[in-house]
């Protein structure tokens, strides 16, 4: 059975030339719940940005100027190539739709994803550009704001929200698509420890593929049953979490520390 | 959050508020057509739709400084525009008289935004088949205004907490800096929500 995603060398450079991501590969096995963690600008972000096709691929170097008379000399300095698939089928501009059905991304700021005047509107506009019937776009809306504990939020406007409805909302219209897989960019950044952890819940209640980037190791501890290191755009450790985070001197290398769930003696 | 006083009063309950959007939309436009077409020098008409506006005004129960204020802040561009009128012959009774019937097309606009909400508008637009390019860009603008004024308050409450002097040169200096800063952001922020459209099925 091929992997639920599976990131193949993935090199990528902002449109001015710096190196975002240097050969990256990992995968993630259909129902695992996998941890992103690496330092700020590691690449973690423009990583899941690429589990959406969102940024222009190996299909699309022309525009990289400087890299061509390299291209010969070293392949590997030259713009993006490598591949990204989702369940066996890899990411490319003929099936960027399927592909962002399946694959949910929720964006860092909520802010950014929250672009419809009303939740309902928001929640409800994944499944109307996937093309679900009025009725049934009615029914997930409705299903997917339950799910996120959020009911009766339908007619509230995005700007009277707090940080943590926000967040939730974003993840209903998430839901609503109905993906396979969830991708989840910083999810319990600047949430009150209270809404950090219904967040925690609520996301252990999803039965979905996951990928989860964060600094917040705890979270990534309760979460996740294995983590990937990225730093300066490539995958330098993966294992299973508590291994992997219990390794003070590897943490301290990727400006990451030993959480502090796993300081004390018995955890559990 | 802080930003709510922008609509603040557009979901209160009143008559006037509970009356459906498109009517209101229907009438509000209905009446500046009206106003437009009213001839020169015919006062009792104006008088007639000003005493009818400021009765609805009354009866939604808008503070009346609000709409003050509201009328005030477009009043600039209105007499930018009606000065014009005062070069011509018998220039200052038209000037009134153009001020007047501007200031009553601005109320009643005000009057709209104030007892519908936006999102309700918004609906009543799509479902008369205005364009959707111009709905969207409307929706997102009603959006991200919110966003972007907290931005700018944030921005200036930052720049305050280390505004030492009262140096005039200096402070235009940093708020054009600000004002560029604002631009950049906002074209980022721009290209992040076309991401998380796409995301969601858009194209």
């Amino acid at each position: 059975m091929s992997a639920a995603i599976e990131v193949r060398d993935l090199h990528f450079r902002y449109g001015d030339g710096r190196p975002a991501l240097g050969g990256v590969s990992f995968s993630v096995a259909e129902g695992e719940c996998v941890g992103l963690i690496g330092p700020n600008g590691a690449g973690k972000s423009t990583l899941l940005l690429h589990l959406n096709g969102l940024l222009p691929h190996d299909h699309d170097h022309s525009h990289d100027g400087h890299a061509h008379h390299h291209a010969h000399v070293d392949h590997h300095h030259d713009g993006q190539h490598g591949s990204v698939s989702v369940g066996g089928v890899r990411i490319g501009p003929g099936n960027l739709h399927e592909i962002r059905r399946k694959v949910g991304l929720l964006f860092q700021d909520p802010n950014d994803q929250l672009f419809c005047p009303t939740v309902f509107e928001d929640v409800a506009f994944g499944p109307q550009q996937f093309g679900v019937g009025e009725e049934q776009v009615r029914e997930r809306v409705t299903r997917a704001l339950g799910r996120v504990g959020l009911g009766g939020f339908e007619e509230r406007a995005p700007h009277h929200l707090s940080i943590g409805e926000k967040r939730r909302v974003c993840l209903a219209g998430v839901l609503a698509c109905d993906p396979s897989i969830l991708v989840l960019d910083e999810p319990s950044s600047s949430l009150d420890p209270k809404g950090r952890r219904e967040l925690m819940a609520l996301l252990r209640e999803i039965p979905l593929t996951k990928l989860i980037a964060t600094h917040d190791l705890d979270f990534v501890v309760e979460l996740c049953t294995r983590v990937v290191v990225l730093d300066g755009g490539a995958v330098v450790a993966e294992g299973p979490t508590v291994e992997l985070l219990s390794d003070g001197e590897l943490m301290l290398r990727h400006s990451l520390e030993r959480p502090h769930v796993l300081e004390r003696p018995h955890p559990h | 959050m802080e930003h709510d006083f922008l609509d603040r009063y557009s979901r209160m309950s009143s008559p006037v508020h509970r009356l459906p959007a498109s009517a209101k939309l229907v009438a509000a436009l209905a009446i500046v057509v009206f106003l437009t077409w009213v001839p020169r020098g015919e006062w009792v008409w104006l008088q007639g739709a000003a005493v009818f506006l400021l009765a609805l005004t009354g009866l939604a129960g808008l503070p009346w400084g609000f709409v003050i204020r509201r009328l005030l802040f477009a009043e600039l561009f209105v007499v930018g525009v009606a000065v014009m009128a005062l070069l011509q012959p018998d220039g200052l009774r038209l000037f009134l008289f153009l001020v007047a019937k501007s200031t009553l097309c601005l109320l009643t606009m005000v009057l709209l935004a104030n007892t519908t909400p936006f999102a309700e508008l918004l609906r009543v637009l799509k479902a008369a088949r205005v364009p959707a390019l111009l709905v969207t860009t409307l929706s997102l603008m009603y959006r991200y205004m919110f966003v972007l004024l907290d931005e700018s308050q944030r921005m200036r409450r930052a720049r305050l907490s280390r505004t030492f002097t009262a140096r005039q040169a200096r402070s235009w200096r940093t708020r054009a800096s600000v004002l560029g800063q604002l631009f950049i952001r906002s074209g980022e922020r721009a290209e992040r929500i076309y991401g998380a459209m796409c995301a969601r099925g858009w194209r």
